[in-house]
């Protein structure tokens, strides 16, 4: 089984080294935000682009509800871009910057909703997409659905680390943690994902 | 022994990922084998799952959406920005007048106080000023946002070409361009955008204020619409949006009208929810569903559209609670006039007199 996740693995960074947009070098990135900070919207927009996916994604794994990571998606990039300014200096942290901002509405919204995780099941599948079997994609849901029933932290740290691929750096820099404390965060957050996933499948 | 760990899984993660065989990496951890396989098993079967993606229309809409937004802002902050400039300049001059030689100061004062009290007075009087600042709210602008946008004002006979920003009314016809798009924003900050060739005509604006019911009806002949409608304060208050075969009734908060050449609508609610009705049948439409009408016929059973699950835990708003901005706007509630503003009107006057009285005395003590 470890054998044929890590195939997977394999075939899907092949893929996605020919399927995904190409990245920007990080000094455009950095001109754009610096345009942006001078009230450039062009910049800004560009920047949208660039992070859309990668913000709505972080929302999305934790609310689990398109609606909702939509209008937090769309709220965290005005926010941004009223506060654009402070980032200032600090243009090469912006994505941990933005995932920050992202992480501090997000927790809002829902504290004010009170709908910290909303256990609709979403159909999360790519249907379109012929060889996903229906058994890989259970086995996918489950794992998504256990995801969300970690304590928040350890939640976020599997987020930010596995499906946003972060390193524990960039992962610091958005939960304000030290890095020692997040491998630790990681490590914890691992085995009781095992351990949960492990009691359901008994 | 966790730093042990947590380095060969690193260690692990990070080969398997360039292409190694799970077999070989694990081949030197053999001591940390029972903790490491677990672990690493968790973390390949996370990174496998396929990766959410927003949808093709929301990141198509929500970039434009966005820009708009920080555009109106941006407008928003400079205006206020100008009035504040604008007060700075007021309230130095009236403090040079007031501290400037007093034989100057004095009779000019005093005609600035008259003037003042005769306005209130005129107004007391039931003499009403030119309401331009609330017009100037209340208005309902149209933004170009891709291409030349065109508009035939009411009674016209002509399109011409829309410029950026300029206020539409009712009987205002609004087209757009196989390569343009445009935005209307509604006096209650409600705003419908147009994408390419669709035509559509102000049928009826009505800005209450207070608390009156607001009516927006749009009439959509050809095109793709989405609304995102402010909520409505009033019970009676209305967006509509009527089409050759069906209308929409919004009691929710944003919606997609398409309308194709032959008239027929499809309409799709992603927030909130949306009554449809033709012929005579209504069909309520939550977030998440569609229904499509034909010239004629009666709107479809609402089916699942792949754009957002509607939310059980919170329903749709049929009556919504919260007040939008347009009740600060408007002219005061009947009845409010006649009596209590009366009132307040002769206090104002007495004030001011009394305040001319006290500065006069101010003035004549440093003379």
């Amino acid at each position: 089984m470890l054998q044929v996740v890590g195939n997977i693995i394999k075939q899907k960074n092949r893929t996605q080294t020919t399927t995904t947009a190409p990245t920007r070098d990080q000094t455009t990135v950095v001109k754009l935000i610096i345009n942006a900070e001078g009230g450039d919207f062009e910049a800004f927009g560009e920047l949208y682009s660039l992070y859309l996916d990668r913000i709505y994604r972080y929302v999305f794994y934790q609310v689990r509800d398109r609606m909702t990571a939509e209008d937090i998606t769309e709220e965290v990039f005005v926010k941004a871009w009223q506060a654009i300014g402070s980032c200032r200096g600090k243009e090469a942290t912006f994505s941990a910057w933005l995932y920050r901002i992202a992480r501090n509405h997000m927790i809002n919204t829902l504290r004010s909703k009170q709908k910290l995780t909303s256990i609709e099941t979403e159909n999360l599948i790519d249907a379109s997409d012929p060889e996903v079997e229906i058994e890989t994609a259970l086995d996918h849901q489950e794992l998504l659905a256990t995801i969300a029933d970690l304590p928040q932290n350890q939640k976020e740290v599997i987020i930010l680390k596995f499906i946003e691929e972060m390193d524990n750096r960039e992962i610091s820099q958005v939960l304000g943690k030290r890095e020692g404390a997040i491998r630790i965060l990681q490590m914890r957050a691992l085995t009781n994902l095992r351990q949960k996933l492990s009691s359901e499948a008994a | 022994m966790l730093n042990k760990l947590y380095k060969a899984f690193e260690e692990s993660m990070a080969r398997i990922k360039s292409g190694e065989s799970v077999k070989t990496c694990l081949g030197g951890y053999t001591r940390l084998l029972p903790q490491l396989v677990p672990l690493l098993h968790t973390a390949l079967a996370i990174e496998a799952t396929p990766k959410e993606q927003p949808s093709a229309e929301f990141k198509m809409m929500s970039k434009k959406n966005l820009l708009t937004r920080l555009h109106q802002e941006a407008v928003r902050v400079e205006k206020s920005g100008q009035d504040k400039v604008f007060s700075n300049v007021l309230w130095r001059g009236l403090e040079r007048i007031v501290t400037g030689p007093a034989k100057v100061a004095i009779p000019l004062t005093l005609v600035m106080i008259l003037a003042l009290e005769g306005l209130f007075l005129f107004g007391s009087l039931g003499v009403t000023l030119p309401r331009t600042a609330s017009a100037l709210v209340s208005q309902s602008t149209l933004s170009t946002l891709k291409g030349s946008v065109e508009l035939q004002r009411p009674g016209a006979n002509t399109w011409e070409e829309a410029e950026d920003g300029m206020t539409i009314e009712a009987g205002s016809w609004v087209r757009t361009t196989p390569n343009s798009e445009a935005l209307l924003t509604f006096f209650n900050g409600t705003t419908i955008q147009l994408e390419p060739d669709t035509q559509l005509m102000v049928e009826q604006l009505e800005n209450g204020g207070g608390n009156q019911p607001t009516a927006i009806v749009l009439k959509q002949w050809l095109g793709k619409t989405m609304s995102r409608v402010e909520k409505l304060a009033d019970p009676g208050s209305r967006y509509e949006i009527q089409t050759p075969s069906a209308s929409a009734l919004v009691r929710g908060t944003k919606f997609v009208t398409e309308v194709s050449e032959t008239g027929a609508t499809k309409v799709q609610t992603i927030e909130g929810l949306v009554s449809v009705s033709a012929q005579g049948k209504e069909v309520l439409l939550p977030a998440g569903q569609q229904t499509n009408v034909e010239p004629g016929a009666s709107p479809s059973e609402p089916t699942t559209t792949p754009l957002s699950p509607a939310d059980d835990e919170e329903p749709p708003a049929q009556s919504p609670t919260v007040a939008p901005a347009q009740g600060q706007d408007g002219p005061p509630a009947p009845g409010q006039e006649s009596g209590q503003g009366l009132d307040a009107m002769w206090w104002m006057v007495l004030g001011a007199l009394v305040f001319s009285l006290a500065v006069a005395v101010f003035m004549w003590r440093r003379m």
